[in-house]
């Protein structure tokens, strides 16, 4: 138990250099991307006049998908990267300026029929605002299925994970995914009464212990656990 | 004997009443500052008075029409037409909320007045330094004053312990505003960052820096609603000890009860919107959250404006 103390202590001190930029840390910066996502997915229209109308006035619209106003502008992201997300990774942007970018997330969903797996990328400053445009792109990062989440949807789920680690930022355990956290993944798993949870399993690198978050499917902490791999 | 039991009775029950918790939304007495924020910066309080209509309005609009509304677009649009037409030609006096929200009032009356008592404490607080002489410790003191008086009425008063964004986002209705009506959520989020903001620009030493910076505020607050939803910058609900720093240093547990309320006002317009919430479970969630509101435990934070 002492040893365990004393490596997670280390850790915490290897982190600070990777750890954050004007105070805000590489696990807040995940859950400020996660709150620019819903932004961008709440704002999402096609603007594609080849494509049917869908609007909540149409009897046929279909919440599921991005609203098609033909006198509206192309914005946002689907809302897929709100129920298929599956992975996000985060990393520090070298930079001089404030205004720079100076962290960078990336959303991945799960893969589609078509085996491709799209992922959009979303830049903060230091005090974790926005820079610049959102960027999709095609990527590779993790295997997840997706997952037909019963109550919240996953963005929601991950985001309430995170929330339980940047309330943990003093705690020893937690301290160093608070700070170093540099990727998560989301998948279907079981508390220990047999009940699905959402696993969010947070890294620092590929050589240390993973922090599993449990978070029940209507949003509810569950619980926690180190995992070593 | 029973004349006895009689005059026991009585004394004690005198004795209860004298000790009860009050709670009206009455300060009293005023400040000797009340209102004088406006004095200086008429723009800027009106539209402070034109927020509590547009609140009203709209919690007004969605219990009227609670899972009813076929078209959110089009019914958010034309709430958004109203509300702007009274911000461009806002009231000079607050309004009563049961004279624009009767049912909303009825639905919601310890809500309400944790609103109003909350609303006078934002009030006072502007006022003391919007028109401070003493720019230092007397000017500390006064509104500290006033916050402790905020905090005595018990009954009505949000806590000022820091809560987590669970508070607001962390129920089964959660969210379902900013979906639905996502203009109108950056509309009630701007106002809120105007509030803030204007605690800051207060902030500034000199008077002619303040006019300056609250000057700045207000057209930076209509430059965000020039074209909602895309010209309002917030990802999440702006947050006091972020957008009004030097505020939250001299006076830092006064950010965490405005950032209640604010949470409060959309925990109020996630539960009218959402249809998880049937319209006969209305009222008592309202008393549920409210009592959240005022409970220092509840959704309690460990990290007061640090994350």
């Amino acid at each position: 138990m002492k040893s365990a103390v004393v490596i997670l202590g280390v850790l915490a001190s290897l982190q600070s250099s990777r750890a954050e930029a004007h105070g805000v840390s590489l696990a807040k910066a995940t859950e400020l991307v996660l709150h620019r996502i819903e932004r961008l997915v709440i704002l999402c229209n096609l603007g594609d006049s080849t494509q049917p109308v869908n609007l909540p006035s149409q009897p046929a619209y279909d919440p599921s998908r991005c609203k098609n106003d033909w006198s509206k502008p192309k914005k946002g992201i689907e809302p897929n990267y709100q129920n298929r997300l599956v992975a996000m990774t985060i990393d520090l942007i070298a930079h001089t300026e404030e205004e720079e970018p100076s962290f960078r997330g990336v959303a991945f969903q799960a893969k589609g029929p078509d085996g491709l797996q799209k992922s959009v990328t979303i830049d903060l400053d230091e005090e974790g605002r926005p820079v610049g445009k959102e960027i999709e792109k095609m990527a590779s990062f993790s295997s997840v299925e997706t997952f037909a989440w019963p109550d919240k949807d996953v963005t929601t789920l991950t985001e309430n994970a995170l929330h339980f680690v940047l309330e943990g930022a003093a705690n020893l355990t937690l301290a160093p995914y608070f700070q170093g956290l540099s990727s998560l993944v989301v998948t279907p798993g079981k508390n220990a009464a047999g009940e699905l949870v959402a696993s969010v399993d947070m890294k620092i690198s590929d050589q240390e212990p993973v922090l599993r978050v449990r978070i029940k499917p209507n949003g509810d902490f569950d619980s926690s656990e180190i995992v070593k791999e | 004997m029973i004349r006895r039991l009689i005059a026991v009775f009585a004394v004690a029950i005198v004795c209860l009443q004298s000790i009860s918790v009050r709670a009206e939304t009455i300060w009293y007495p005023l400040p000797k500052e009340a209102y004088t924020f406006g004095t200086k910066y008429p723009e800027a309080q009106k539209l402070l008075f034109a927020f509590d209509y547009g609140h009203a309005l709209v919690y007004e609009r969605l219990l009227l029409n609670k899972n009813k509304i076929t078209d959110p677009e089009a019914f958010e649009q034309q709430l958004l037409t109203e509300i702007m037409a009274i911000l461009y030609n806002p009231p000079s006096v607050k309004a009563d909320e049961g004279d624009i929200a009767p049912t909303y009032v009825y639905q919601f009356p310890l809500t309400l007045n944790l609103f109003d008592w909350s609303h006078l404490l934002h009030q006072f607080v502007l006022d003391v330094l919007a028109t401070s002489v003493d720019r230092g410790d007397a000017m500390k003191k006064r509104v500290n004053e006033l916050f402790d008086q905020y905090k005595s009425n018990t009954a009505i008063a949000i806590t000022d312990v820091c809560k987590t964004m669970l508070f607001m986002d962390g129920h089964y209705f959660s969210k379902s505003f900013r979906r639905q009506f996502p203009s109108f959520n950056l509309l009630i989020w701007s106002y809120h960052w105007f509030q803030i903001r204007l605690y800051e620009a207060l902030m500034k030493p000199t008077e002619t820096e303040r006019n300056k910076a609250v000057a700045k505020v207000t057209d930076t607050f209509w430059k965000y609603l020039s074209d909602l939803p895309d010209s309002a910058p917030f990802d999440m609900m702006p947050e006091t000890a972020k957008e009004a720093p030097e505020f939250a240093k001299w006076f830092p547990t006064i950010p965490a009860a405005f950032d209640n309320n604010h949470m409060m006002h959309d925990i109020v317009s996630d539960i009218l919107t959402s249809e998880k919430v049937a319209v006969t479970k209305v009222r008592a969630e309202g008393f549920r959250f409210a009592r959240m509101a005022q409970d220092p435990e509840a959704f309690r934070s460990q990290l007061c404006g640090q994350n």
